[in-house]
């Protein structure tokens, strides 16, 4: 224990004389979040252009007004090739198209469920068109658009009254794509220190000779390999919480406050499996350039089909596999779900199980392949 | 007693033997050299013992303990210097010492330390910002930390200065005079003549010889060697005619004549430059060496 401590002070101490080291663990959370926040947070409120083609007519205005009510929708309504045009040329973000007896289909649906809640039969169904190409906007439409309807299910069921869509409004009037994103910046972050911030310093010590002289002690691999990961979870969660503080300041990032204690548990968990990985990866690794380059590979996997930027439900099913097996796929939407209460695909003991799975492995195999000596 | 036995020791590198079935022993409180050119197996050697490589033949025992049941508590009880250390760069000397001290079950204070490499005046300097005899200094006293009975010195003074490496031998004086035991490599042959109670010679993974190195000497040569640059490369057949000579070697120009008795010996050299038979500079007498003894055996100088 008495050695935990003393390297755990030594890297703090080495990592605090460092300045270049220093500055870029300051600058590099800094300028993503600057970057994001000036593209997505420009219009303030944002609100999503929803096109509406009513082939139903007025049996169906009552659907029209139930997304009309919602303060995040800009309504339009016109013919389905115009509407499709405009979510083509980027004026929308989805487009409902209203079946024609639509209306009629759904009191019928109604008067039997109400007469007879056993007897199977037909929902009727909305048809709605987005654009994958929009991807920081599709995903919050499709949640609104599936919370609209929920809404809308229960009110003609009489479970409940409009309670629903009026809770809704609240949450997804202040929402912007910056609110929605932070928690994916964030995890990037998180990941990227675990992978980029982990591996090269410590196949650096190894090429130095500085692991050599340590395991020269009886200093075991496995008090230096937690000291290590403490220091870096510790640094992790200082960089979060320069991102989430400098978003609230500068861009007044939505964050659920009362969810804090929970936010910083899903900060400390993801922060460990990534770093945890970056230390087994350091231990494929001969030299420092190597490790850059095998650590790129799960870098880019990961950002491009974890759905932190690009929402899962426009993937391809057959990546879908790959998706539901990336760690960061569940940080990015455990972050989500603790810090803006919304758009979350998975549930959060899901998401906890799955990084906790791939924390245990990557500790394994970290201490399994740890080299103290350079070279091979 | 013996504070090291090593018996049969293998280690092999690719297909090829670096460490080639050597015996020997260290004695409590001596200091034990290991000599030879580099790739010799000097480093294998002493790594193999200090437990930080896997043996692939023999046995070894360090302080009583059997190398293969007792890896980690081996370490507790030994210091070791790397040939090169790779330290934190922007720790001081102090704090350094006080890290490595957490490592062991118990360690000496790092003021007492630094006392014994004489770094007081470095103990608030970055270890990045040391000289190189600074540095093996602060190397020599993290090997110390845990008060070790049995002291690894790997290349202790490559590199350094003539005064840095005089006060380095000057320190492992005091540490033998404290009852420890020392086992170092060198390729320096002035520096296993003066430390060194008992020098192995290493060659080619094996060890050539192994005594005291006076002893050494004296069993390969109860002469003095008279050397000399030779201008007009005379036979060494005609070198070793001349009297008092025992043997005679060449090295390029360099000429050593081992002679038993000098005198007759530098008559005869001067007579035969008088009759132009010889041509010669840069004349020198003295008493043999581990370099000769070294020159002898394997038909090379060490630094080569």
């Amino acid at each position: 224990m008495r050695s935990f401590i003393q390297l755990y002070i030594a890297n703090v101490r080495e990592f605090r004389r460092d300045v270049s080291a220093l500055f870029w663990t300051v600058a590099f959370p800094l300028f993503f979040i600057v970057i994001f926040g000036i593209i997505f947070s420009g219009e303030g409120d944002i609100s999503f252009a929803l096109g509406i083609v009513n082939e139903d007519g007025a049996p169906s205005a009552r659907l029209v007004e139930s997304f009309e009510m919602v303060e995040a929708f800009d309504i339009k309504t016109g013919s389905l090739d115009d509407e499709l045009k405009a979510l083509e040329d980027g004026d929308r973000s989805a487009v409902i198209v209203i079946p024609p007896g639509m209306g009629q289909h759904i009191g019928e649906h109604t008067t039997q469920l109400m007469s007879d809640p056993g007897q199977e039969s037909d929902p009727a169904a909305l048809q709605v068109y987005y654009d994958p190409a929009d991807q920081n906007s599709s995903q919050i439409v499709l949640n609104i658009i599936d919370k609209v309807v929920a809404g809308m299910n229960e009110t003609m069921l009489g479970i409940t009254p409009v309670v629903t869509v009026e809770t809704l409004s609240v949450t997804a009037d202040d929402l912007r794509s910056i609110d929605y994103l932070l928690p994916g910046v964030l995890a990037m972050s998180l990941m990227q220190l675990g992978l980029f911030g982990t591996a090269a310093p410590l196949v650096s010590m190894r090429e130095k000779g500085v692991l050599r002289r340590m395991g020269a002690t009886p200093l075991s691999k496995t008090n230096l390999l937690a000291s290590q990961l403490a220091f870096r979870v510790t640094l992790a969660f200082m960089q979060a919480a320069l991102i989430v503080v400098v978003g609230a300041l500068l861009f007044e990032v939505h964050i659920e406050t009362q969810n804090l204690p929970a936010i910083i548990g899903v900060v400390l968990f993801g922060a460990a499996t990534f770093i945890t990985m970056g230390y087994f990866i350091s231990g494929l690794a001969k030299t420092e350039e190597a490790v850059q380059g095998i650590v790129s590979l799960p870098n880019f996997i990961f950002m491009f089909l974890s759905g932190i930027f690009f929402p899962v439900e426009v993937m391809p099913s057959w990546i879908r596999p790959v998706v539901d097996v990336i760690p960061l796929t569940y940080l990015g939407d455990a972050l989500r779900e603790t810090m803006i209460d919304a758009g979350s695909t998975y549930s959060m003991t899901r998401s906890l199980v799955i990084l906790g799975v791939w924390l245990v492995i990557c500790a394994v195999l970290a201490v399994r392949f740890f080299r103290w000596e350079p070279q091979a | 007693m013996d504070a090291i036995q090593v018996s049969k020791l293998r280690k092999v590198y690719a297909g090829v033997p670096a460490v080639d079935d050597i015996s020997f022993a260290v004695r409590e409180g001596e200091v034990f050299g290991l000599l030879g050119p580099n790739g010799a197996g000097k480093t294998t050697t002493v790594e193999c013992i200090e437990g930080l490589r896997e043996l692939d033949g023999g046995e070894i025992t360090v302080l009583g303990h059997s190398h293969a049941s007792n890896g980690n508590g081996i370490k507790e009880q030994i210091g070791i210097q790397l040939q090169t250390t790779g330290l934190y760069p922007l720790h001081t000397v102090y704090e350094l010492l006080k890290l490595f001290g957490s490592f062991y079950k118990e360690a000496l204070p790092p003021d007492d330390l630094i006392a014994m490499v004489s770094l007081e005046e470095k103990r608030n300097t970055r270890s990045k910002d040391l000289s190189g005899g600074q540095r093996q200094r602060l190397s020599l006293a993290l090997a110390l930390v845990n008060d070790p009975a049995l002291l690894f010195l790997d290349e202790p003074t490559t590199g350094l200065d003539p005064q840095a490496r005089r006060q380095m031998w000057n320190i492992v004086t005091e540490l033998q005079q404290r009852g420890k035991t020392v086992v170092l490599t060198t390729h320096y042959m002035e520096e296993a003549q003066t430390l060194c109670d008992r020098v192995a010679v290493m060659d080619t993974g094996k060890i050539i010889a192994l005594d005291s190195p006076l002893d050494l000497i004296s069993a390969h040569f109860e002469t003095t060697a008279i050397e000399f640059e030779d201008r007009n490369s005379a036979a060494i057949e005609m070198l070793e005619a001349l009297p008092g000579v025992k043997t005679a070697s060449r090295d390029g120009g360099l000429v050593t004549l081992y002679s038993l008795d000098t005198p007759r010996s530098m008559e005869g050299l001067l007579d035969a430059a008088r009759n132009g038979q010889l041509h010669f500079d840069d004349l020198r007498v003295r008493s043999a060496t581990l370099e000769d003894v070294f020159l002898k055996l394997t038909g090379r100088r060490i630094r080569d």
